[in-house]
């Protein structure tokens, strides 16, 4: 009897834990909804429901443009994360070379660099290449990550020594051994590197801010942040909240379909979120 | 169908410092050659050298008369069987088999057949479908084996294939890789730490140590003459027992034992030996030589006994059930054409 009440406390008291965490997330959704003026008010429900606010919203800045942005740099930055660092990960895990470990100390190092100390390098870097307002300026610092690499290191370790051998006898080039037998091997740490680096990029609003000033360049979260602070949307905060409901709706959505394996790639790559 | 053929190998991992010594070794067509030795000694080296996934530091390697040190293990035409199995755990067994057939280009007809042939061979075919991880471990090396078949190559190389099995799965197996030579007739170059594997499956065996060769040979050969103390001790369980001593007017002498080995003109007086006798050629209750037993070991058909004659242990393989007490003073006698004498300077056997 005791422990049945002790259980139905836990579990009230972690629903109402969760709901704490959701409940902003369901206010931001239905501010989007409401009339204007009861956006302020705590129910997340309004007394009509309209979608004014998403009209208002795309009808001042070019918001789907900023989606088709945002969706190339993700979806290109984080294939290219995928390959190159894996590609690293294996070289370093894997292959016997001289200066291997000063490379590993280094790109060790670079992580503990927080990114505002090579801002601006990288800003000079970036005019001198000629690339601010394109896609490059976007996507290309953003095609390899220090901790990727690490993740995929330390999982291709664990992977025995006689399967590569066993694919070297086969026939399998390096790369071959990578992607043919390493990556299928390698599930949880591809999905956990995957989601945690399109995470990133697709909310990264500091960098784009810096080298795109062009309306028809900008990704979503430079352009909601402008939107909701940079006086367009005349402290209308419906339509601000629509604009961050339609910039975390792929988060969600990916989030959603691969929930199961992120969930388990988090457990057995060891990492905990 | 191939010889293999190694050449003054040596190979340092870390500079200067060699684990495989000058090793020379030819290996006829289609011989059943096995490499044992302790722990360390460079047996996986050596294969994987011949295999061609690490590099020679000195030497050369020829297989079917073609040196192939600078060749990728891919072109080498060998096949490898690994201790943990090394199957692709992401594969069905079918594909496991079909994968390097598949990277060689071979028609999609072909490859079946040739699966479906090594499957029937090695009676795999009910496991096709299945993943490695749904096998027992005596399944999996089934299909590594099958994997190495597949591909006919001209030499298969075992590393150790049979440790991760259970005792009586291994025994199994050993008879079922020999029948597999039989019928192969390919060159076969395996590796085990294991004497009696090596005893029970070789056609030669090469035993090594530090990596050195310490003894090439058959199995009797070995067994009944080995070339220094050290593979006498190494092949046979229990191991061979050693008594040190000095060479007197023909004799072997030593504290508590006094053998004549009628020898007078071949033997130099004063020469400091180590006499060699196996388990099983030593009887009890006979001749002149005075032991106290330490311990019996009764093993059903055998006893182990194990004595003290003077300052030396010695063990005695009995061919039936005798329990004697601890501290009991029993006589024995030394075989006198099973002794080996072994010279204490030079490692090197003596004639008797
Ligand atoms: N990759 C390596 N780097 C440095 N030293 C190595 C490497 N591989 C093996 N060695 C050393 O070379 C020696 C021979 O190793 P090897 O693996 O050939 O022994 P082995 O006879 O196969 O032993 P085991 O029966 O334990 O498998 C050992 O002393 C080992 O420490
Ligand atoms: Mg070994």
């Amino acid at each position: 009897m005791k422990s049945k009440i002790k259980k139905i406390f836990l579990i009230s008291l972690l629903a109402m834990l969760a709901l704490m965490f959701i409940y902003p997330f369901f206010w931001m959704i239905g501010g989007t909804l409401k009339p204007e003026i009861e956006v302020m008010n705590f129910s997340p429900f309004g007394s009509s429901w309209s979608l004014d606010s998403y009209r208002i919203m795309l009808g001042k800045i070019p918001l789907f443009r900023a989606l088709f942005n945002s969706i190339i740099v993700s979806l290109v930055s984080t294939f290219s994360v995928l390959v190159l660092s894996s590609m690293t990960g294996y070289a370093l895990a894997r292959l016997r070379f001289r200066g291997r470990s000063l490379i590993f100390n280094v790109i060790l190092f670079t992580m503990v660099l927080p990114f505002q100390l090579t801002l601006i390098p990288l800003y000079v870097l970036m005019v001198k290449f000629g690339w601010v307002d394109s896609y490059a300026a976007l996507i290309i610092p953003y095609t390899m990550s220090a901790f990727a690499i690490l993740l995929f290191r330390q999982f291709f370790m664990q992977i025995p020594n006689d399967l590569i051998d066993a694919a070297r006898i086969d026939g399998l080039s390096e790369l071959g051994i990578l992607f043919r037998i390493f990556w299928p091997l390698s599930k949880p740490a591809l999905i956990t590197v995957g989601i945690i680096h399109f995470m990133g990029i697709w909310n990264e609003a500091l960098w784009p801010m810096i080298v795109v000033r062009k309306l028809s360049m900008m990704t979503m979260p430079q352009m909601v942040a402008l939107y909701a602070v940079g006086g367009q949307a005349e402290s209308q905060v419906g339509t601000q909240l629509a604009a961050a409901t339609l910039m975390s709706l792929p988060i969600i959505i990916i989030y959603l379909v691969l929930q199961r394996h992120f969930i388990a790639s988090m457990a057995t790559s060891g990492l905990k979120g | 169908m191939a010889t293999v053929r190694l050449q003054k190998i040596n190979k340092a991992y870390i500079k200067d410092q060699l684990v495989v010594k000058n090793f020379d070794l030819d290996i006829n067509d289609g011989e059943f050659i096995v490499l044992v030795g302790p722990s360390g000694c460079g047996k996986s080296t050596i294969l994987r050298m011949i295999a061609g996934l690490e590099e020679i530091t000195d030497g050369k390697i020829f297989i079917d008369g073609k040196l192939v040190n600078n060749l990728p293990p891919k072109d080498r035409d060998i096949a490898m069987v690994f201790q943990n199995y090394a199957l692709y755990p992401h594969m069905n067994v079918y594909k496991n088999l079909a994968f390097g057939l598949k990277l060689r280009k071979y028609s999609t007809q072909e490859i079946d057949e040739r699966v479906k042939r090594a499957a029937n061979i090695l009676e795999i075919g009910k496991y096709l479908e299945k993943k490695p991880k749904e096998l027992s471990g005596g399944e999996r090396q089934r299909v590594a084996l099958g994997r190495a078949i597949v591909r006919n190559p001209k030499v298969f190389l075992f590393d150790e294939p049979l440790s991760n099995l259970d005792a009586k799965l291994r025994v199994q197996m050993r008879a079922e890789i020999k029948k597999l030579h039989r019928e192969l007739r390919t060159t076969m170059i395996y590796v085990t730490h294991d004497q009696i594997e090596a005893m029970t499956m070789g056609d030669r065996i090469v035993i090594l140590k530090d990596g050195e060769i310490k003894q090439v040979g058959s199995p009797m050969e070995v067994y009944q003459r080995p070339a220094n103390k050290f593979v006498g001790s190494f092949i046979g369980s229990p191991a061979m027992n050693f008594i040190d001593g000095i060479i007197k007017n023909g004799e072997f002498i030593a504290p508590g034992v006094n053998i004549d080995l009628n020898a007078k003109d071949r033997l130099t007086d004063g020469l400091e030996v180590s006499l060699g006798i196996r388990p099983e050629n030593i009887a009890i209750n006979q001749g002149n030589i005075e032991a106290i037993v330490i311990v019996t070991e009764p093993l059903g058909s055998d006893t182990i006994i194990h004595v003290q004659i003077g300052k030396a242990s010695i063990v005695i393989k009995h061919p039936s059930l005798t329990i004697l007490q601890t501290g009991e003073k029993i006589t024995l006698q030394f075989e006198s054409d099973k002794i080996a004498l072994f010279d204490k300077a030079t490692d090197e056997p003596v004639d008797i």
